[in-house]
């Protein structure tokens, strides 16, 4: 009992991470109607870019020259992490702006080997400059052994509890920036329905690029926490993206709430499933595509998704 | 001469060239066409499936890996003759093929581009598990020789390289003719418009499970000619970045042609070179994502598309 307890509560952990990615896909997705399958990638940079600023010149981490000069390098992870996710929402943004522009107006096959090169070229971009060897990125969170809440024995820890609190706060000021700003209803009015939207005033352009620095900032977030689980490098954001569209999936690509539920549920049996049916813990990635191709065949709209109309 | 004699005359001349090729080649020289010819066979594999049948696969790293394992295996632990070993693994390969496109026949195309991306980042832990056909992290080595008549004055390694070229050509025939025929007019229809397809009577799940066979056989069939070349096999090399490479040279040499997938590998060559010449560093993958990229601002369709325009004015600008 105490370690079911205490493999879900393992399993809280990457629900964070899967939960903040599986938003940023979703609100990319709102921006251009499109999936943005370099949206791990955009991540990876905002968390290299972390580590870059965090780490002293001598570490080696391409970037942390540049950063030198800027009082008071090497700055806390924390800090670093903070501006990093900032850098990544601007990164988002800009290829949004200048990349993508056309990206909602392509016909599917044009618009996903757009989304295709995007991947290489960002992920290509990582591999230039933090390519080779995988490195430590540093704890977010207090971690020692002592650093938990036990709960009938099981132990919370509280990186887990950070990285939700960071997550949930993160996903609530987009949710109340969607709801109760003016340009949040905007938003809202392009993803229902571009054209009417349009006709009504709406600037699509502008909107779409902070959807992509919104979901660049949540992706750089995921990155960061992911990194801070196990070792950074190039491939991390890879194994994630898997995890965050399941989740994605599961949830809705049209629902907040969908996607950061989908992230608790991915993560879950993630944790439980080899645990329990004596796999090794890397066929869990196996997992997260069955959940990701049954619920695409039987239920595309996801769980807290509006069932699609189409009008003939 | 009509076209169909022509063709067969043409199919002799290769044959007879690939043959000549390993006593003028020197080995390295060999050993790169050879490998050369090798991927493109992989890139034809993503262009019959994005190409003819429009149905976008980022996982066929999968199948170049599955038919390198299974043909390892095949040879190695069921002890079959490297000639029958090489059709089998493509069958394979083939087979798998129809059977994780089974999600491309349910879900629309950019759903099914995300269902092979994840088989792609999913197989090398996967293969990491069945450790007994692809010896885990260590690998596999291919021990067993080809058999060489005495007769035959060519070496172990010079049979390799021949019985290498005659596949990728007899396969570059094949996906041909399969394009311009029956079965390919139908995946072509099915992918312009699946429901006008099939109210002409198209069965369009056959005929995208057919695409999706026939094109992860084709890229299997690399994978185990790779092997058949490079006696090793190991996970570490069936990575997404594989796939990614695969999908992009088949849409930079120009999808639904199988010489667009000769451009393609040959771009794979001379794209970094030109990288380097006008100096932009940070590595083949960049430019190659640049080139895709580019190619999708534009209504060209990759150098094929190219060509082809090029023609058209020449030709028009002759006339008229």
């Amino acid at each position: 009992m105490t370690l079911l307890l205490q493999r879900i509560l393992d399993g809280l952990f990457n629900g964070s991470i899967y939960a903040a990615l599986a938003v940023a896909l979703a609100i990319s997705h709102r921006a251009t109607g499109r999936i943005n399958l370099a949206q791990g990638e955009i991540g990876l940079v905002g968390a290299f870019v972390a580590l870059a600023l965090a780490s002293p010149v001598g570490a080696f981490v391409a970037g942390s020259t540049l950063f030198a000069h800027l009082p008071g390098h090497p700055f806390s992870l924390r800090l670093a992490t903070v501006v990093a996710v900032a850098v990544a929402a601007v990164f988002g943004a800009g290829l949004q702006a200048f990349v993508m522009r056309d990206f909602a107006d392509l016909n599917p096959q044009r618009a996903l080997n757009r989304s295709i090169a995007l991947l290489i070229c960002v992920s290509a971009l990582s591999s230039g400059w933090w390519g080779g060897r995988a490195r430590q990125f540093g704890e977010l969170f207090p971690s020692s052994s002592r650093d938990y809440i036990g709960i009938f024995g099981a132990r919370l820890r509280y990186t887990t509890i950070g990285a939700w609190v960071i997550v949930l706060l993160v996903c609530g000021i987009v949710h109340l920036f969607l709801t109760s700003t003016r340009t949040g209803l905007a938003f809202r009015a392009l993803t229902a329905h571009r054209e009417s939207a349009e006709l009504s005033g709406i600037q699509p352009r502008r909107l779409m690029a902070l959807g992509w620095a919104i979901s660049g900032a949540l992706a750089a977030t995921a990155a960061a926490l992911a990194a801070s689980m196990s070792l950074i490098d190039t491939s991390l954001m890879f194994r994630t993206l898997i995890y965050g569209l399941a989740a994605v999936t599961l949830g809705g690509f049209d629902s907040l709430k969908g996607a950061v539920f989908g992230g608790i549920i991915v993560a879950q049996a993630q944790t439980l499933l080899p645990g329990y049916a004596g796999l090794p813990s890397e066929m869990s990635i196996v997992g997260a595509l069955i959940v990701l191709i049954l619920v695409l065949i039987t239920r595309p709209w996801g769980l807290f998704g509006h069932r699609p109309v189409e009008r003939v | 001469m009509n076209s169909r004699s022509r063709r067969i005359l043409g199919a002799l001349v290769v044959i007879v060239a690939l043959g000549l090729l390993p006593s003028i080649l020197n080995e390295t020289d060999l050993r790169n066409f050879a490998r050369f010819l090798v991927l493109v066979l992989a890139v034809l594999g993503v262009n019959v499936a994005v190409g003819a049948g429009g149905i976008v696969s980022l996982g066929h790293s999968v199948f170049v890996g599955v038919g390198a394992f299974a043909f390892v295996s095949l040879c190695e632990d069921l002890g079959v003759p490297i000639l029958l070993a090489l059709p089998f693994a493509a069958l394979i390969s083939g087979l798998v093929g129809v059977v994780l496109g089974f999600p491309s026949l349910r879900v629309r195309n950019s759903q099914y581009a995300l269902v092979s991306f994840g088989y792609a980042i999913a197989f090398p832990p996967f293969a990491r598990w069945c450790r007994t056909i692809t010896g885990g992290p260590t690998g596999r080595t291919l021990e067993r020789t080809i058999w060489v008549p005495d007769w035959l004055p060519l070496s172990d390694i010079e049979v390799r390289y021949s019985v290498a070229m005659l596949t990728v050509f007899a396969c570059g025939l094949l996906a041909t003719n399969y394009l311009s025929g029956r079965w390919g007019r139908s995946a072509k229809a099915q992918r312009d418009d699946a429901l006008a397809a099939a109210t002409f009577g198209v069965p369009i799940s056959r005929s995208r499970s057919g695409v999706l066979g026939l094109s992860a056989g084709l890229s299997g069939m690399a994978g185990a000619l790779s092997i058949l070349l490079f006696p090793y096999a190991n996970i570490s090399e069936y990575t997404v970045m594989m796939s990614l490479r695969l999908y992009a040279s088949a849409v930079i040499g120009g999808l639904g042609s199988a010489v667009g997938s000769l451009w393609g590998v040959m771009s794979l060559w001379l794209l970094p070179m030109l990288g380097r010449l006008i100096g932009l560093g940070g590595g083949a993958d960049l430019i190659f994502g640049l080139s895709v990229l580019l190619l999708s601002y534009s209504q060209v369709d990759g150098i094929v598309g190219l060509v082809r325009e090029m023609r058209r004015r020449m030709t028009s600008g002759r006339n008229g």
